[in-house]
């Protein structure tokens, strides 16, 4: 597990005006929280964050963008929706913590957790590909870039005896719609 | 009752017996599902962490099918599911999203497609007097813990299904069939599905602490309605000692109906439910199927 | 407000709400002379009061035991028995009619199916009763029956069907021995004609299941706090011991969690309820003291001990082991079902996920606008607030949005009892001069009696009247035989049962048989309710005798109740108890109430908005008022307030309310003049005042006095107050905003302060207005200056009710709060022309420091330096902090124990302008009361002194708590000022000569009923 990262800020390091980009992005109103630790407490992923859920809303509203950017937690985040589902002050925690990621992915931040990102990556391009998710392509090539390679080989093995990895993808007919909307979306920002 | 049906990526492979044991329960209690044709992949968990717009695209295209073919929209994976009801909410509350949207998906938002759950279908469309009725062989004996999940029910105003803290429709449709279902504060507990593959270590934790304390709570086994959960609560159990077996809800439907298709499924668990389901004379000791 | 002119209003008034409020603002009508409607939807008056079994911060039950002013000895049965009081509950209203001044109310009773007049409240139909569903009040964690009592104590006291649940089994039908219960009975219209309305609808507590995350109604060992109030409470079936409902045991380890529908806009209910934090912390002392061995958290988000004395319980609580404060608020309760305790997760102060096990969960349940609220407010056509509440506008607190309605109590915004009462008083302050005009055209004219007949020559003729109480009394204790023992005893004339003495036949035979055997004496034994003690003396004196002569002996409740199971027992001590009543009668000597001229006018000391508003509400119920401001210009502290939280404009307000007191020709005004000297008692004060200016004193002659010399800003002596030009005060602030100040104007970070001074050793109370004047002051910052980075630097942020909104509207304007913890507290250097601060942020779980263009105080307001004077010239307490004290914090937070003398304002303890203005016209109105008396009137039953057998050691004199000792220093005897004496008895007790003796309960009366015993 991890422990929260320690903080000290300086003068300078402080932009109130940050939170304005980050509800623009979220749809939220961040500093509308008044720290009541809630989501915090009832956050599954809090013991192995860098810092807890409460704790990325202050550095939003204090502004400390690069360390926010370049953190683990904006990753690990689940979007179990717990602490939206409980905020007090009506913040989706969640939706702010995508808007977070999409920022660091814009803005080229060196990304917390570089399995998780790889893996989203690896997912959209396979959808982007056949229109649809093959989960024996996507378990396959993530163990191989992760090198992890066997930690579950037996339960994916067994899967695939099961007939729950069919071993060829599907590709939808309507694959040059997909193409469309990646193309118009992402810009490219795949690879 | 004639139902539109997006069955999601899952329901094709690791999930394809919560696939088969919808349709037949479905059919079993006289609702049609038509698969909506041609549909893609809704983003699942990693179109909305890469990139907004995609994860609004992505469910939008096929609520565009669903449009034209009129019915109701069942969603079994709750993955989906959960796309399709943010993107629904955001094209309908967002006027510049939906034009935005519109324009790369190419069609016309209408904004009267529901899109429901099973459980919400079962539990009200159909009713649970008829579930009763069509019970041949109760579950009696059987104590389950209800698994909601996250998504199911969060946040509610997107999911607005059940009551968010302490959801129920689960519990009474495994009452209608005879089960026993278990007092346990855990069911809307986050499993980590969306890192099973990428950080084991968060997520054989947070499994743990679901599976013990159901096992404490007095179930013998966890039923769900998610094949992210169920997938992942099968996979990252502690694999020394007793383990529970993770069902979906609608295998236990098909037990009770004595549906013949559904029987199968209940082999294809990496923790396999016969053991006890013979136990209780609920599958007849040494079937195959 | 008044119009002198406008005799056609009608001299009645609608109460419309039956709590504290209500009842305390219709006393105060119907004693201002108004006849009074007291309705209530609920079959029993009271509200939520019979739930309180202790209250804060005193721990004691401030309604009743610890109250000695009138009218406030106990509210209901005062209202019950008030000649000009109508109760008028189980009622709805349906309509409004009319205008301003006459109104015409329709309203429905509501069938009770049980006819009032022929119960006797035996009980016998709720034995047979066979539904049993959950009791209203507590929470639902007792059961009653469909035919039932609200509660034991309800008034009026009898039963009634709860037809939803009632089967119509018909078995009450057939066993009522006065066939009482008719189920046949329809609701009533009636029609109410009133000239104006108060409305004291009080609250509801939150629903907490919409909190699922919390398990109420779901984990049996969840409970609310009103739950837990009503266990804690001593006629509780556990009798005041907390258990778990799950399995009865009681619980070492009991988690509060605060905030559970308040300060939260998921639910709709982003006020703060205001209450809440102090019923926790009462109710975590009281089970710690219950329990010994129990421990309690409190779950919470910033504690709000903002009232009066109120840290210090706060404080008190944390210092004693066994309450323990979490400052974070609980995600999920979550059950272990083997144990059925509770688990909690929470966030420690390190920003760690916690986990901890309880054995029972309170949940401390805010409070929405009442039930039927809306339906209400549209039938009388006022508007709410955007939650529901009465719609009011900052400095007019008891104005409803129509002319002649008014409002009061939490309806308006949650409150506690002593802001209630103190509000619902301002309430019928305003009724009472929209209707002054029309005073006493609708009381009821008293019952005239026959001249009294002199006894003093006559032998004792006791008559004695056993009462069966229909088979309550009867049906344990031999009455037929007590009476027949008693006809044996000396001097008794006749002694007989009667079958309920308290009715109105029961009455009149007491009645006939004094006047037929020319009794003398009256001894009656059934029960002593108080409420009957009126009634029983009028008959006597309907029959010519003083009504002192009367002996009441309580066989039902000392005999009947308590000795159920032994008849035999219990018949025994009844003829033991007539004995004594009989021994004791035979010696009664009549009394009579002492009586002095009141002179008509009132004296107010200080002239801010306190006394301003005091002055300008008596002066407009009609007495004459003499307002004494030590300094040359009216006014006060408001003159410093340039700015609200809302719209309203605080000078104009000012310089309206200064004209109107100028120009007001019962208004007398003394500037810069000083109170020498105040003699005398109520009714009759003589005070010396020197003015500025003029060579001789001015004396004044005036009836009572209200105390509202306000209070001052404290001045910093810390952060570089004084040392830096860029530290300043909140009021220095607001001067440079309102006039525009340009270094402040262009400021790009500007850091604030709480708790200056405040809530330490040295001053261990909470100035209750720092946390909204800041937000007020960083509001206007933001909106004059949005480039400004704002930083509040806080212990707890204390924006109690509505102002809740503004906490929110502040940080959504983005001003930071950072909570500091006082061991820890912000560190500030100057930095040049700007001033660092160094602080912990809890949030940040780090370090914060920025540099401040201005840093800004909340210094906190303490009490004038005068106080200590003129406190020892009135005969008036102070509290440790040198604010003045009133009588009961909870009951009389307007009074002083000295009768006469009124409080309100700053003087009282710090407060926000609105509620200033709201207290100091609930003063006015108690002032009135008193002066609206005519001649000041004390009770019969009084201490006495035996002149040959006083030493005159003073000891009396000195205990004495209502000033009703003097000595006579001529004589060396000690004297009884009979009109402030209340009949207490302390000088009795402590007298060591024997020299004091209380009227009738002399010692000769009191030996000849021991000697009755032995």
């Amino acid at each position: 597990m991890a422990h929260e990262a320690s903080l000290k800020v300086v003068p300078e390091q402080i932009n109130l005006s940050f939170v304005d980009q980050v509800n623009q992005a979220s749809g939220q109103v961040v500093q509308r929280c008044y720290h009541c630790f809630k989501c915090t407490a009832g956050c599954p992923i809090t013991p192995f964050m860098d810092y807890g859920p409460d704790r990325v809303l202050r550095m939003v509203q204090l502004g400390l963008k690069d360390r926010l950017l370049s953190s683990s937690t904006i990753w690990l985040c689940a979007a179990c929706e717990a602490c939206a589902t409980r905020c007090p002050n009506d913040i989706d925690i969640a939706r702010v913590m995508d808007a977070l990621r999409h920022m660091a992915l814009a803005e080229g931040y060196p990304v917390g957790e570089k399995t998780i990102a790889d893996f989203h990556r690896l997912y959209l391009a396979l959808i982007q590909r056949f229109g649809r998710m093959h989960e024996a392509t996507l378990m396959g090539i993530h163990k191989l870039r992760s090198g992890d390679w066997f930690s579950d080989m037996g339960a994916g093995m067994r899967l695939f005896f099961m007939g729950k990895l069919p071993l060829f993808p599907h590709r939808i007919k309507g694959i040059k719609e997909i193409e469309t909307i990646f193309e118009r979306t992402m810009k490219g920002t795949i690879r | 009752m004639k139902f539109s049906y997006y069955p999601g990526c899952s329901l094709h492979a690791t999930a394809m017996e919560y696939g088969s044991s919808v349709q037949a329960v479905f059919k079993a209690l006289d609702a049609e599902l038509v698969e909506i044709s041609d549909w893609n992949c809704c983003g699942a968990s990693s179109a909305h962490n890469l990139n907004y717009l995609l994860s609004l695209c992505l469910p939008a295209r096929n609520m565009a099918i669903a449009q034209e073919q009129g019915q109701t929209l069942v969603v079994p994976c709750v993955g989906c599911l959960s796309r399709l009801k943010m993107a629904d909410r955001v094209l309908r509350d967002d006027p510049a999203r939906r034009r935005e949207v519109e324009d790369i998906v190419g069609f016309r938002y209408s904004g009267d497609l529901r899109i429901l759950p099973p459980l919400a279908i079962i539990g009200h469309d159909i009713g649970l007097e008829r579930v009763r009725g069509r019970v041949q062989r109760p579950l009696e004996g059987l104590a389950v813990a209800c698994y909601y999940g996250c998504l199911l029910v969060r946040p509610p105003e997107i999911a607005q299904f059940d009551d968010p803290e302490y959801p129920r429709s689960m519990d009474q449709l495994m009452e209608a069939l005879g089960a026993k279902t278990v007092e346990w504060s855990w069911s809307t507990e986050c499993c980590g599905a969306a890192l099973s593959l990428t950080r084991r270590d968060i997520v054989e934790h947070l499994v743990d602490r679901l599976v013990d304390t159901a096992r404490q709570a007095g179930a013998q086994m966890i039923v769900t309605a998610c094949p992210l959960c169920q997938v992942n609560l099968e996979m990252r159990q502690k694999a020394e000692g007793e383990r529970l077996p993770i069902l979906y809800f609608t295998e236990l439907m098909g037990l009770a109906f004595d549906l013949e298709g559904t029987k199968r499924g209940l082999d294809q668990h990496l923790v396999s439910p016969l053991p006890l389901l013979q136990s209780l004379s609920l599958v007849p000791v040494g079937q195959a199927f | 407000m008044t119009n002198e002119k406008n005799t056609d209003r009608i001299g009645a008034v609608l109460v419309v709400g039956a709590g504290i409020g209500g009842m305390q603002a219709a006393l105060l009508t119907a004693e201002a002379g108004f006849k009074t409607y007291l309705l209530d939807k609920a079959p029993a008056i009271g509200g939520l009061m019979p739930l309180l079994d202790r209250t804060f911060p005193t721990d004691t039950c401030g309604l009743c035991t610890s109250c000695p002013t009138q009218p406030a000895y106990c509210p209901f049965i005062e209202c019950d028995r008030h000649p000009n009081i109508e109760l008028v509950p189980y009622a709805e209203i349906e309509g409004l009619e009319g205008r301003p001044g006459r109104y015409r109310v329709a309203i429905t009773r509501k069938p009770r199916y049980v006819d009032v007049e022929l119960c006797t409240g035996c009980g016998e139909c709720v034995a047979v009763c066979p539904v049993e569903v959950p009791r209203e009040l507590g929470g639902g964690l007792e059961t009653r029956r469909a035919i039932y009592r609200p509660y034991p104590q309800a008034f009026p006291d009898t039963y009634l069907i709860d037809r939803e649940h009632c089967t119509e089994c018909l078995a009450c039908v057939k066993v009522c021995p006065t066939q009482a219960v008719n189920l046949n009975m329809q609701p009533q219209s009636d029609q109410l004609e009133v000239g104006a309305i108060i409305l004291t609808l009080g609250a509801s507590a939150f629903d907490a299941s919409q909190k699922g995350e919390y398990g109420f109604g779901r984990y049996e060992n969840v409970l609310t706090s009103i739950q837990f109030e009503r266990m804690l409470s001593l006629t509780s079936p556990s009798r005041g011991i907390p258990v778990r409902p799950s399995d009865g045991r009681v619980p070492r380890r009991i988690a509060f969690i605060q905030c559970i529908g308040s300060r939260d806009i998921t639910v709709k209910r982003g006020y703060c309820s205001s209450i809440c934090c102090m019923y926790a912390i009462k109710q975590a002392t009281l089970a710690r003291e219950r329990v010994p061995e129990s421990e309690s958290t409190i779950f919470y988000m910033d504690i709000r001990t903002f009232g009066k004395d109120f840290d210090r319980y706060f404080e008190r609580s944390r210092a004693g082991r066994g309450v323990f404060y979490q400052p974070s608020m609980v995600s999920t309760v979550k059950l272990i079902p083997k144990t059925q305790n509770l688990l909690l997760t929470y966030t420690d102060a390190r920003g760690q996920q916690r986990e901890e096990e309880f054995e029972l969960v309170v949940l401390s349940v805010g409070f929405g606008p009442p039930e039927g609220g809306y339906e209400l407010a549209s039938r009388l056509g006022i508007a709410l607030n955007e939650y529901g509440f009465c719609r009011r506008s900052a400095l007019a607190p008891t104005e409803t949005s129509k002319v002649g309605i008014f409002v009061g109590g939490a309806f308006a915004e949650p409150k506690d009892i002593p802001e209630t009462v103190a509000e619902t008083a301002s309430a019928a302050a305003d009724a009472a001069r929209f209707l002054a005009a029309s005073r006493g055209t609708l009381l009821q004219p008293r019952g005239e009696f026959p001249p009294e007949r002199d006894v003093s020559y006559e032998e004792p003729r006791v008559g004695v009247f056993v009462c069966q109480c229909g088979t309550e009394i009867a049906g344990v204790v031999d009455v037929a035989g007590v009476a027949t023992d008693a006809s044996q005893l000396r001097d008794v004339t006749l002694a007989r049962e009667i079958p309920m003495a308290c009715t109105s036949e029961g009455l009149e035979a007491i009645r006939r048989a004094i006047a037929a055997k020319e009794l003398n004496r009256v001894v009656v034994a059934g029960c002593t309710h108080r409420l009957y003690e009126s009634s029983l003396q009028d008959c006597l004196r309907s029959a010519g005798l003083n009504p002192y002569l009367l002996e009441r002996v309580n066989l039902r409740g000392e005999c009947a109740w308590v000795h159920r199971h032994d008849p035999k027992a219990a018949t025994t001590k009844a003829r033991t108890l007539v004995r004594m009543a009989v021994a004791r009668a035979r010696l009664l000597e009549p009394a009579r109430r002492t009586e002095g001229a009141l002179i008509p006018s009132g004296l107010v000391i200080g002239g801010g908005l306190a006394g301003l508003t005091a002055s300008l509400s008596l002066a407009e119920q009609g007495f004459q008022v003499y307002l004494v401001e030590k300094e040359g210009q009216l006014g006060g502290n408001l003159r410093h307030t340039h700015y609200l939280l809302d719209e309203a404009d605080p000078q104009r307000y000012l310089a309206d309310l200064i004209t109107q007191v100028e120009s007001n020709r019962r208004i007398t005004v003394y500037r810069q003049a000083v109170v020498e000297n105040v003699s005398g008692l109520v009714g009759q004060y003589q005070t010396v005042l020197s003015v500025a200016g003029q060579d001789e004193p001015v004396t004044l002659r005036h009836g009572v006095i209200i105390v509202a010399t306000g209070a001052e800003e404290a001045r910093p002596e810390e952060y570089l107050y004084g040392e830096h030009p860029r530290v300043i005060t909140q009021r220095e602030l607001e001067k440079k905003l309102a006039g525009g100040d340009e270094a402040v104007l262009t400021a790009r970070r500007v850091a604030m302060i709480q708790c200056v001074g405040s809530r330490n050793e040295n001053r261990p109370y909470c100035s209750r207005v720092c946390c909204a004047q800041a937000i007020k002051n960083a509001l206007r910052l933001k909106e004059a200056n949005p480039q400004a980075d704002v930083f509040v630097f806080y212990r707890d942020i204390r924006t109690y009710g509505f102002m809740e909104d503004d906490y929110r509207r502040a940080r959504e304007a983005d001003v930071v709060f950072v909570r500091y913890d006082p061991e820890d507290r912000p560190q500030v250097s100057p930095q040049g022309e700007r001033i660092r601060v160094v602080a912990h942020d809890p949030a940040l779980r780090g370090e914060l420091s920025l540099d401040a263009d201005w840093l800004v105080l909340s210094t906190g307001i303490v009490p004038c330096a005068g106080n200590k004077a003129l406190a020892s010239m009135l005969g008036v307490p102070l509290n440790q902090d040198s604010f003045f004290l009133e009588a009961n914090p909870k009951g009389s937070p307007l009074d002083f124990e000295t009768e006469g003398i009124y409080l309100c304002g700053l003087a009282h303890a710090p407060k926000l302008a609105a509620e200033s203005i709201a207290q100091a016209n609930g003063a006015a109105i108690r002032a009135a009361v008193r002066l609206g008396k005519e001649r000041v009137e004390g009770p019969a039953i009084v201490a006495t002194v035996d002149e040959e057998l006083c030493a005159g050691c003073g000891l009396c004199v000195s205990l004495c708590p209502y000033g009703a000792r003097q000595m006579d220093d001529a004589m060396r005897v000690a004297r009884v000022v009979e009109v402030l004496c209340r009949g207490c008895g302390l000088c009795v007790t402590v007298c060591p000569n024997g020299a004091s003796q209380q009227r009738t309960f002399g010692a000769r009366q009191v030996m000849a009923m021991l000697d009755a015993v032995l």
